[in-house]
């Protein structure tokens, strides 16, 4: 792997930091067993192993298929913990999930910026959306996460949390107002 | 937490619950469907956009958006927005400042709700109108509204009275108006139009008065409008309403506020912008013809009953406002006046410019429709201008036609005499003309016969040469001797001269030379004689021939003188035709009158042919404007059949429009023979000299009734143009 490559890849640890950070808020009983760090030098590890994988390209293109590693470690883990959602059996699903609301995160954070600095303001913008989020009222926090996390639908985050779908409808929009409130001006 | 936030979650759920099912929702129809939630409704879909990208099946997300802070403005008070808190809602007797509330929120508007208060220790009653957001931008928005309607003392705006803070909240309070607002009038709606334009007029004063003071309202409608007891109109709720810079134009952070029904194109057009653009815009486009709009919206709204524009969801309602059809106030009820619907479409039309420039403009074309005066709304032709005006000032309108009318008859009917006096005048001219040829006849007669009794005498001398055989050289000499006699002295003929039974001249005055061979038994003068007898007294007066000797026209005098058996001599003489005869006929004709002799021309003596080659039967010989030495002149007269038979008849028809070879002008003409004679008198007498001034007057009338209404129609025009100048020149 070139050294360009490897530098390129080293940008994205804010995001990929990040990332990890909101999927482990997500679920919040793995808290104490796995690390946001690890996950990411995890992830790097492997993307350094396997960087003939890798085509080449956008910086859209590059964060995917970072995410995708990221991801395979998060499911690795997940089911060594035997975590792994109850009413989802098979590995491939878990990955799907956990790719989608990566790729949700992507688009908020604008993964396509080309130039370095704002590479790095990407992964700073991570970096301050998963504090906010993690900084939300316990309630609101865990709808947030669960919905734009782990991409669960409004009917479901009812089942899990035992709530009315109005009343995690409620929890949603403060938290969504809230956050918005302390980023507004970097996430507009 | 309240009810109305229950409920908004309530319709969060509902709608992720649609899209999860993969349902696709059009946001804009969802906001419409509930307008009180709108503005949070939209907020959180702000919200999740941002965190999520825009979720998928939410359509219609941006594009044909209306600001939902306008749009719901009045129902989203009591929401607890994003940040905001929620205050306890203020309970019966709670003191604020000087002020005790009393009873429940007579409503919600704007950011805050209202209540009836009372000043403490007095009777009075006020309104208080609470803000219920602690937001800064909220509070700075209340003040603004604060600031701007207590700058507003105007009969027909709400007057504020004190502002104040209890408990952190902003507060103020105004004039309680009790009679509720337009929109519970149902009866005004399609009611009596004279009521709305009253009505309405008041209120576009108010409005105008505010924007004199710079402060446009931008949230005109029924609603905003409070009745008395009296019924008077007051404009309420400045919530909404900003300054006006110097230039015009306005800075806000809610250009697109508003109400849509009531909102402007521009606006909704701005909304459509991405947000930066709507501010960079918005100097622009927020002027007072956005409030004249509304107004216009509203004075629909009146007239009709119906609003102009429709549309059951926001995207529909905002598409019909920019550009939907807007069905004439005429169309839903024919009963409104033309100018009326013509004010009304003059505020609602879609280019700001071509709008009434002020709210005075419409007001003082609303005032110009009360006075049935014409509109500057609707051009309307000068017809109509006529019957209003005739409307406006009937007695006015009476006097002038009757006087119209009276001129108009008057007119007609001298000229009606005028046209029937014509004949009668003609006809008196005739006689009067014929009376005077007839007299001058006997003038002419007279005179002739002083030439005839010379002429006679002479003959007496020559009738004592003896007949038998030739003249002697002594009686030669006598001959010549009485014939020189002839062209001397009073009455002096031209020339004189004998002829003989062939026709022959043998003797002539002297100085008169005729050629040796001269034949001139054709002669009128010596043709008469041929078979005549010699009866010693008759003088034979002759046509008058042109001499083939001097070229002159003469009037020849002739007599038979008998020389036994069928031999005889004709002695005759001539006088020039261009003599007057001392007539006097200039001194004649001063009275507008001409006088002329006229005979029958000898055609046996037409050396040049002129006789014969014009259709002329009579020859001018005396005529004032023929001077002495000049020819006769030939003309065609209409000769009376009756002057055959009766000497004693006009020898020609009468004539009215004789026209005189010599002279210009109609004749009339009354003619008389000279009895004995070929010679007729003309008398003519100029149409114009009896007939112009009566028939000239009733021109001048006619001129006169045209010239009436054309100077008035000029004096009209001068007077518009001076004042549009004048206009010009002052704005």
């Amino acid at each position: 792997m070139a050294t360009e490559d490897q530098k390129r890849i080293e940008e994205f640890r804010g995001y990929l930091h990040a990332l990890a950070r909101l999927q482990l808020s997500a679920r919040p009983w793995l808290a104490g067993k796995l690390d946001s760090s690890d996950l990411v030098q995890k992830t790097f590890v492997r993307a350094y192993e396997h960087c003939e994988q890798y085509r080449g390209g956008s910086d859209a293109e590059l964060a995917g298929w970072l995410r995708q590693i990221l991801n395979r470690v998060l499911a690795n883990e997940l089911r060594h913990w035997g975590q792994a959602r109850r009413n989802v059996g098979a590995e491939q699903s878990l990955e799907q999930e956990l790719d989608a609301s990566g790729y949700r995160l992507d688009q908020m954070l604008q993964a396509d910026q080309t130039s370095v600095s704002q590479r790095v303001q990407r992964g700073e913008r991570a970096e301050r959306l998963a504090e906010a989020i993690e900084c939300l009222p316990e309630e609101q926090r865990v709808v947030v996460l669960a919905r734009h996390c782990r991409g669960l639908g409004l009917q479901e985050i009812a089942e899990e949390t035992g709530r009315t779908a109005a009343s995690v409808a409620g929890l949603l929009r403060r938290g969504l107002a809230t956050l918005r409130e302390q980023l507004g001006e970097e996430l507009s | 937490m309240t009810d109305s936030q229950t409920r908004l979650d309530q319709l969060i759920a509902e709608l992720l619950l649609r899209l999860e099912r993969g349902e696709q929702v059009s946001l804009e129809d969802f906001l419409a469907r509930h307008p009180a939630e709108a503005l949070e409704l939209h907020r959180f879909v702000q919200d999740l956009s941002l965190l999520n990208g825009r979720p998928a099946g939410l359509t219609d997300c941006d594009a044909t958006l209306i600001d939902p802070a306008g749009v719901a403005a009045l129902s989203v008070s009591e929401c607890d927005a994003g940040g905001g808190v929620l205050q306890a809602v203020p309970a019966t007797g709670q003191v604020f400042d000087r002020y005790e509330l009393l009873g429940s929120p007579l409503g919600t508007g704007g950011m805050g709700v209202v209540y009836r208060a009372r000043l403490l220790g007095t009777g009075v009653q006020v309104a208080l109108k609470q803000l219920r957001r602690t937001e800064a931008t909220e509070q700075r928005m209340f003040l603004a509204e604060i600031d701007a309607a207590a700058g507003l003392r105007h009969p027909n705006i709400v007057p504020v009275y004190h502002a104040g803070e209890t408990d952190g909240l902003l507060w103020y309070t105004m004039a309680l108006i009790s009679g509720g607002s337009l929109t519970e009038r149902r009866e005004l709606f399609g009611g009596p139009v004279g009521l709305v334009v009253e009505l309405m007029l008041k209120v576009v004063q108010a409005v105008h008065f505010a924007h004199q003071r710079r402060v446009l309202h931008r949230d005109l409608k029924p609603s905003n409008i409070l009745l008395d007891e009296d019924g008077e109109p007051h404009v309420a709720d400045f919530g909404l309403a900003v300054r006006l810079s110097e230039a015009g134009g306005v800075a806000t952070d809610h250009p697109t506020a508003g109400s849509l029904p009531w909102l402007a194109p521009e606006i909704v057009e701005l909304s459509r912008l991405p947000p930066f653009e709507r501010r960079q815009r918005s100097e622009a486009v927020l002027t007072t013809a956005v409030d004249v709009w509304s107004l216009g919206v509203v004075l629909y709204e009146l007239l009709t009953g119906e609003r102009p524009f429709g549309g059951t969801t926001y995207r529909e309602l905002a598409s019909a406002i920019l550009s939907g059809e807007l069905r004439r106030p005429r169309l839903i009820r024919p009963d409104i006046p033309r100018d009326l619907e013509a004010i009304c479409l003059q505020c609602l039309q879609r280019e700001p410019g071509q709008r009434y420039e002020s709210a005075a403009a419409l007001a003082r074309d609303l005032e110009r429709w009360q006075r049935d005066e014409p509109v500057r709304a609707r051009r309307t032709g000068p017809t109509e201008r006529l019957l209003r005006w005739c409307r406006r000032a009937p007695a006015m309108a009476a006097v002038s036609t009757a006087m119209l009318v009276l001129l108009m008859v008057m007119s007609a009917g001298y000229v009606g005499l005028v046209l029937r006096l014509r004949p009668t005048v003609l006809q008196s001219m005739q006689e009067q003309t014929r009376y005077l040829s007839g007299h001058l006849a006997g003038l002419v007669k007279e005179k002739l016969s002083t030439y005839s009794q010379r002429l006679r005498e002479r003959a007496e001398l020559l009738r004592t040469i003896p007949p038998e055989g030739a003249v002697s050289a002594e009686d030669g000499v006598r001959i010549q001797e009485w014939l020189d006699g002839m062209v001397t002295g009073p009455e002096a003929f031209q020339n004189a001269f004998l002829l003989n039974s062939q026709g022959r001249i043998q003797w002539s005055s002297k100085g008169f030379e005729p050629p040796s061979d001269g034949q001139y038994s054709e002669r009128d003068y010596f043709d008469y004689w041929k078979n005549r007898a010699d009866n010693s007294g008759e003088v034979y007066v002759g046509r008058v021939y042109e001499s083939s000797v001097d070229h002159f026209g003469k009037l020849p005098f002739s007599i038979r003188i008998s020389r036994g058996g069928e031999d005889f001599w004709v002695f005759s003489a001539s006088i020039l035709t261009d003599a007057d005869l001392d007539l006097e006929t200039g001194s004649l004709s001063a009275g507008g009158n001409t006088v002329c002799l006229v005979a029958e021309p000898d055609l046996s003596s037409d050396p040049e042919g002129r006789f014969s080659a014009s259709d002329a039967t009579h020859v001018i010989f005396v005529h004032p404007k023929l001077k002495s030495g000049e020819r006769s002149v030939l003309v065609n007269l209409p000769v009376n059949p009756e002057a055959e038979r009766d000497a004693d008849a006009a020898p020609f028809l009468p004539m009215t429009e004789y026209r005189d070879p010599l002279q210009s002008g109609e004749w009339v003409v009354g003619s008389a023979r000279v009895p004995g004679t070929g010679i007729s008198i003309l008398v003519q007498r100029n149409q114009d000299t009896d007939l112009l001034w009566i028939e000239g007057s009733a021109v001048r009338l006619l001129l006169w009734v045209l010239a009436a209404p054309v100077s008035g129609v000029l004096v009209w025009l001068f007077l518009r143009w001076w004042g549009q100048w004048r206009r010009s020149r002052l704005s």
